[in-house]
């Protein structure tokens, strides 16, 4: 998991798409869950195109 | 970075997908992704304004061909039966730089004195001009400077390293003059009281002549293309500032020109061509960055003579620059090496028990792509209040993703419990 966050999902252009705490009532810690977008051109290089 | 945020860029490239060519959509993509500055600025515009063209109702048609021509301009366009053949195209400093390299010398200069165990910021560089010589239609502002590969011998010789030697035994006020090179008029100065590294030139983008500068080399090269293309009727040039210093100034009467006098010149030489429009990043003078406070503004330049019967066409022209998107950057902000959106670190807001931030800049450290000490440094409020809120025993209750579709960066919003005794003492207790 760690792995991902540290490397994979922003080196292929993808942002934080949602974010979301997960509540665990009887114990002492929570969740928290980033769901990642498409790659995005924000981070990442332009695709080709094709004429539609 | 570029003048548009990537997200618009690439909305404009699915929707120019509508009408352009794929070899013309994938050499615009493989410029964008390519490694110069300036081919990517000049890019931008040209997706941008074929773009704004398309939208404007004046029916383009992209790189036509005509019998006879020997080039193919960017594009043809119609409006109420007036047609006009356009070729877009970018101005910058870049040709100037060159010829003028004090950023060159300056970064040099910073690198030895970091090399030998200096801080630069208690340097300076000045380098002299042909400052005398300037007046209206005389020779260009040039500073005594040498190229990059004399740099060595001219500046940085032995003398150069006994002055460094002197500063780092000393550590006082000193200042260095190289005399190799004859044509070098420069000093280099050290001062234990200066806060930062200082840098002087002459400003050799003014313009004293109406036909060697920036702007009239690029009209000129156009209209040479422009006649070649075996076309008959109208034709015009669509010129993008592409940081170029000469199109956001006013020319000082008698003193010197601005971009009025050397485009009105320009048309005035070349009568085939008809109309030039002139497409800018002017910012609202707040001082700040961001699409708020930046628009494009559009110009036409068109002699009286040939306005009367292409006024149809000029006027739907002018509004082009509502057509286009909101600048992110100025062009020379823009011109930045690194091939990235801009991020919104250090922007943000703290209310109550919300701390909203850029949610790159949480992904970078996140990540591992920034180093937690230049997050720190950043976004040091909002580490400041991540603190206040363990120090009170909160914890975070909930996250979430503002999505800002037209810019480079969205916003992550954390909100704060009440004090939880999962991470802080229990409260006292009374009966209920």
């Amino acid at each position: 998991m760690m792995k991902q966050l540290r490397g994979e999902l922003p080196a292929q252009g993808r942002m934080l798409a949602d974010a979301m705490i997960e509540r665990v009532r009887e114990r002492d810690d929570d969740w928290i869950e980033f769901t990642f977008s498409d790659v995005d051109s924000a981070a990442a290089p332009f695709e080709r195109m094709r004429n539609q | 970075m570029g003048i548009f945020s990537r997200r618009i860029v690439k909305r404009l490239l699915e929707e120019n997908s509508r009408f352009l060519p794929n070899d013309k959509l994938n050499l615009h993509v493989n410029h964008l992704n390519g490694v110069s500055p300036m081919q990517r600025l000049t890019t931008e515009w040209e997706i941008a304004v074929l773009n704004g063209l398309h939208k404007l109702g004046v029916e383009p048609r992209f790189e036509p061909r005509f019998e006879g021509g020997t080039s193919v301009p960017d594009v043809l366009v119609s409006y109420r039966n007036i047609e006009a053949l356009i070729d877009i195209t970018t101005a910058s400093d870049r040709g100037l730089d060159g010829e003028n390299p004090f950023r060159l010398l300056s970064d040099e200069l910073i690198r030895k004195v970091r090399e030998r165990g200096l801080d630069p910021n208690k340097f300076g560089l000045r380098v002299e001009g042909n400052w005398r010589q300037l007046h209206l239609g005389g020779p260009k502002p040039r500073l005594f400077i040498p190229q990059p590969a004399g740099f060595d011998s001219a500046v940085f010789d032995g003398q150069f390293v006994q002055f460094l030697d002197q500063v780092a035994a000393s550590g006082r006020k000193a200042s260095f003059r190289p005399c190799s090179d004859p044509n070098a008029a420069l000093w280099i100065t050290h001062d234990p009281a200066q806060q930062f590294f200082t840098g002087s030139h002459l400003d050799y983008t003014v313009t004293f002549t109406g036909n060697r500068n920036p702007v009239y080399n690029r009209l000129d090269a156009k209209a040479s293309q422009l006649k070649k293309a075996g076309f008959n009727g109208a034709k015009g040039i669509v010129l993008c500032d592409a940081g170029c210093s000469l199109l956001s100034k006013n020319g000082r009467p008698g003193l010197d020109l601005g971009p009025n006098e050397v485009i009105s010149g320009f048309l005035d030489s070349e009568a085939q061509i008809d109309f030039i429009l002139l497409l800018r990043v002017k910012s609202d003078s707040s001082g700040l960055f961001g699409p708020e406070h930046l628009k494009i503004v559009c110009e036409m330049f068109v002699p009286s003579v040939k306005r009367y019967y292409l006024d149809p066409l000029i006027d739907r022209l002018q509004g082009l620059a509502q057509q286009l998107p909101s600048p992110e950057n100025t062009p020379i902000n823009a011109y930045g090496t690194e091939d990235e959106g801009k991020s919104f670190s250090g922007g943000g807001t703290m209310t109550g028990q919300k701390i909203k931030m850029s949610a790159r800049a949480v992904l970078g450290v996140l990540s591992g792509r920034t180093k937690q000490e230049d997050f720190v440094r950043e976004n040091e409020p909002f580490v400041k209040a991540f603190e206040r809120m363990v120090v009170e025993g909160r914890r975070l209750a909930d996250a979430k993703i503002g999505h800002v579709p037209e810019r480079d960066d969205d916003w992550i919003e954390f909100d704060f419990s009440e004090a939880d005794p999962a991470v802080g003492p229990f409260k006292r207790m009374g009966t209920e």
